[in-house]
């Protein structure tokens, strides 16, 4: 009769209660891959398995992080989409740290940590593999190089010293870039730029080779108008670059695959000068065409031992002619590199490889600029071998390596480097750095006669400023010591750090030499300036950049950068320009990127530059502010608007001393169209 | 009476002590672990694959730690068509070509292209359970939805490497192709 009383409902409550948590107890009791019934989930059909939830023990599984013991930067596609940049120094632009200024159309000053010029030579900058730098003055002829940027898969961009990986001429830095496989660019292509100051049009496309094989072919026209000077007058430095060329790759079966590609480019390039005379006037400033030629073939072959061991070998020919007023030169470059990467026991991770170049170049001499010989074919063999030790698995991790190599102009080097990375939780990194970098003479220093300035007669005998070679030149060197940090406190944030400093040896300088008379007609009186080692050199900085997605539709980037440097000639030293390299590079350098994606088919990113003066070249301060709105109006059709130097009509960016005219970057602004077909 | 209201009132007890201890025991989640899952769907692919006839024993090679724990003890032996499943924590420096199918857990990630490029006309079906791995090659990647397991197949990778997949596998999963630039 009671049963039904509140007292013993309780316990009948508690029962269905507890036969209810039995049920999910016995639920529970799933981990030990037993169903309710009794039977193992591998019995399971796949049905019955796709409708089982599962506990989720964490979030989806992304691919780790590339760690790295160095003041690394990835720039991906898709930043390179986003940016809006037309030209490979513009992307570069983007890269915390670096020093990229635009000296005019068709001319660019771009350094790391420091000693930025117009013939900046201590960056190597290297296209899949193949090196752009020239070793006619170990820099880069920005003006003749072009990529179609869409086909750039990253472009990875280390400062600081790689040499012990990368040879001689990486003293302050390594631009990789590297292209799409062939296979992650089939179809077609069409995108077109047009704007107030350029013009571009690429045609790409991409197939099938056989069962296994991918390829693309592509040609590509960038065309871009003069700029203007500060006077208002014509820059004469519009530039125009016809390029074509092909990759194909083949991935073949028992780990091996196979790359093939190749380029040829025609440039016309303005650029400004003097006409230098015997007679009056000395020095007439002058417009001129450089127009170069080049190609490239380069193949590669890659075979996958195991999962943690292969060899890569690698061959490239590259030729060009550059041509200009009565001078002109042509090299052609044949390089073969392997590398076999392994991993030994437990704790060792080793990668070593060798390396030959020869390169032979022909020059017309002129009396502006002549070479002794006039000809030459140098090569360079070349071993390095590099072990990363795992001290404490996953989270310490020293790093020796060091690179050997043998060249004509000074014979035997060694660039060794030590490195240290530690994990110290799933959210910070800590790397520090010891390393030692060459930069090796180029065939102008050693050979070299650059005729730079006349002197009005002065009682009837002009006096001729000449640049002269040293064939006893040595090779210039770094120690540099690195330390970084980098934290990622959750997936939204990044945050990272580096400070440096170096210690530069042996710096090139220009010596005066006693003067002597040449007899001609007229006779003219030579001032040598001879190079030798004369200087040295300090420099420090810290480096900042941020990353922040405070939402799926938001994206903010930031860096920072300061950079003091030092040069100091020896006591015997004449060279009294030497000292001003300090002001040619900003001491503070910030950014600002913004992305906002309001819907899935809009971008909308502005970027905000600010760098610091440069007072050996009286150029002020800047702020640049580019902006971009992209809208994919349909899967495979994206348009763009983009607005380059929105702040001011124009301003100087870098100036070339050497040069007569200042021409000034100008606010730009173009539409852009990309068709996927 | 006295005695009814006894057992009435001593089963609910005991039955709250077995619940308790019970919910003691059992961790605190509503379904079976991740791996348990992931196990087992490995172990129902094998079967929908077309090898390459071969009497040897079907071997699973783990690479990159073992993210599955015990689980690999439930399908360890078990029959596959005519063939037993072997199951092998892989060393990162041994030969893979050794195994017939392969699962490369996340810690190997850096390693994943080397194994993509020798998985090429092997016969050994490369699995993953990393974002984006199905596109970079491997031929089939699991990932969750909706707190439940599912898996993307890469078909061109599955015919690169020699094998054929049934189409009631297909149709139970999300079909992928390699990285495009679109």
């Amino acid at each position: 009769m009671n049963k039904y009383t509140p007292s013993s409902r309780v316990p009948r409550l508690r029962l269905s209660a507890c036969l209810l948590l039995l049920s999910i107890g016995c639920f529970t009791a799933f981990p030990n891959a037993k169903a309710a019934n009794g039977a193992s989930l591998a019995d399971y059909s796949l049905e019955q398995l796709m409708d089982v939830s599962v506990e989720v023990t964490s979030a989806a599984r992304k691919p780790q992080k590339l760690e790295d013991a160095a003041a690394i930067h990835v720039i991906s596609a898709e930043d390179i989409r986003r940016s809006g940049m037309t030209n490979l120094p513009g992307l570069l632009r983007m890269v915390p740290g670096l020093q990229v200024a635009r000296i005019d159309g068709s001319t660019w000053a771009i350094s790391s940590r420091g000693f930025n010029a117009k013939n900046s030579d201590n960056l190597l900058v290297m296209l899949d593999g193949r090196v752009l730098q020239t070793p006619t003055f170990t820099g880069v002829y920005w003006d003749a190089q072009d990529v179609v940027l869409e086909d750039i898969e990253r472009i990875e961009v280390i400062r600081g010293s790689g040499g012990a990986l990368w040879g001689a001429n990486a003293v302050t830095g390594v631009i990789n870039i590297i292209t799409k496989s062939a296979a992650a660019t089939q179809g077609g292509l069409a995108s077109g730029v047009v704007g107030n100051f350029e013009q571009q049009g690429t045609l790409r496309y991409g197939g099938k080779l056989g069962e296994t094989g991918h390829y693309r072919v592509y040609a590509r026209n960038i065309a871009q108008n003069n700029f203007r000077q500060a006077s208002g007058a014509d820059g004469h430095d519009q530039r125009d670059l016809r390029s074509a060329g092909f990759r194909a790759d083949w991935g073949l079966s028992g780990g091996s695959s196979l790359t093939v590609q190749g380029d040829t480019y025609d440039s016309d390039s303005d650029h400004t000068g003097s006409i230098i005379s015997l007679t009056p006037p000395s020095t007439t400033p002058a417009g001129y065409t450089i127009e170069q030629k080049g190609g490239n073939l380069l193949t590669r072959w890659k075979h996958a031992l195991s999962a943690t061991s292969e060899w890569t070998a690698q061959f490239y020919y590259d030729y060009y002619e550059r041509r200009y007023l009565n001078v002109g030169e042509r090299r052609d470059t044949y390089d073969l590199d392997f590398q076999h990467r392994f991993l030994w026991g437990d704790a060792h991770d080793i990668v070593w490889g060798a390396g030959y170049r020869q390169t032979s170049d022909q020059m017309d001499n002129t009396i502006v600029v002549a070479f002794d010989p006039a000809s030459r074919s140098d090569d360079v063999v070349s071993t390095f071998f590099q072990d990363e030790i795992a001290l404490n698995k996953d989270s310490l991790y020293l790093i020796a390596g060091a690179k050997f190599e043998h060249n004509h102009y000074t014979g035997f080097e060694y660039q060794p480097n030590l490195r240290l990375r530690w994990k110290i939780d799933e959210h910070q990194t800590a790397w520090t750095a010891v390393s030692r970098a060459v930069h090796t003479p180029s065939r102008t220093d050693a050979d070299g006669r650059v005729t730079s300035t006349v002197f009005p007669p002065s009682g009837g005998i002009a006096n001729v400023l000449q640049l002269q070679s040293n064939p006893a030149i040595q090779s210039e060197h770094v120690l540099s010591y690195e330390v970084g940090y980098r934290i990622s406190p959750n997936e939204r944030l990044q945050l990272d750090t580096a400070v440096f400093y170096s210690e530069h040896r042996n710096l090139m300088t220009v010596e005066p030499a006693a003067s002597y008379l040449v007899a001609g007609s007229p006779v003219y009186r030579i001032m040598p300036r001879v190079f030798a080692n004369k200087a040295s050199a300090t420099t420090q900085g810290l480096e900042w950049s941020g990353n922040w997605r405070p939402g799926d539709k938001w994206q903010l980037k930031a860096a920072y950068s300061w950079l003091k440097m030092d040069i100091r000639r020896d006591p015997d030293s004449g060279d009294t320009s030497i000292e001003s390299e300090v002001g040619r590079s900003p001491q503070n350098q910030f950014q600002l990127q913004v992305f906002h994606s309001p819907t899935a088919s809009v971008d909308l990113s502005a970027a905000l530059y600010h760098v610091d003066s440069l007072p050996s070249l009286n150029v002020p301060a800047y702020t640049r502010l580019d902006a971009r709105v992209g809208w994919r109006v349909r899967r495979d059709l994206e348009l763009s608007l983009t607005g380059q130097n929105l702040l001011d009509r124009s301003h100087p960016e870098f100036i070339n001393p050497s040069g007569p005219r200042t021409t000034e970057i100008p606010r730009s602004v173009f539409g852009a169209a990309t068709w996927r077909f | 009476m006295a005695l009814l209201t006894l057992r009435i009132a001593s089963l609910p007890v005991r039955l709250l002590c077995a619940c308790v201890l019970l919910l003691t025991l059992a961790p605190a989640h509503a379904g079976p672990s991740e791996y348990d899952l992931k196990a087992a769907f490995i172990y129902q692919i094998a079967k929908f694959v077309e090898w390459p006839p071969s009497n040897a024993p079907l071997r699973l090679c783990v690479l990159g730690g073992n993210p599955f724990g015990a689980a690999l003890e439930d399908i360890r032996g078990k029959p596959v068509n005519e063939r037993k499943l072997e199951v092998v924590l892989l060393n990162a420096a041994a030969d893979p070509r050794e195994c017939t199918m392969l699962f490369i857990a996340a810690p190997a990630e850096r390693h994943l292209e080397r194994i993509i490029a020798i998985s090429r006309g092997a016969g050994m079906l490369t699995l993953g359970d990393t974002e984006g791995f199905a596109k970079r090659g491997a031929m089939v990647n699991f990932f969750l939805e909706n707190g439940k397991v599912r898996f993307e197949i890469n078909l061109e990778a599955v015919r690169q490497g020699g094998l054929k997949i049934s189409s009631k596998l297909l149709t139970l999963a999300r079909i992928v192709e390699f990285q495009q630039d679109r």
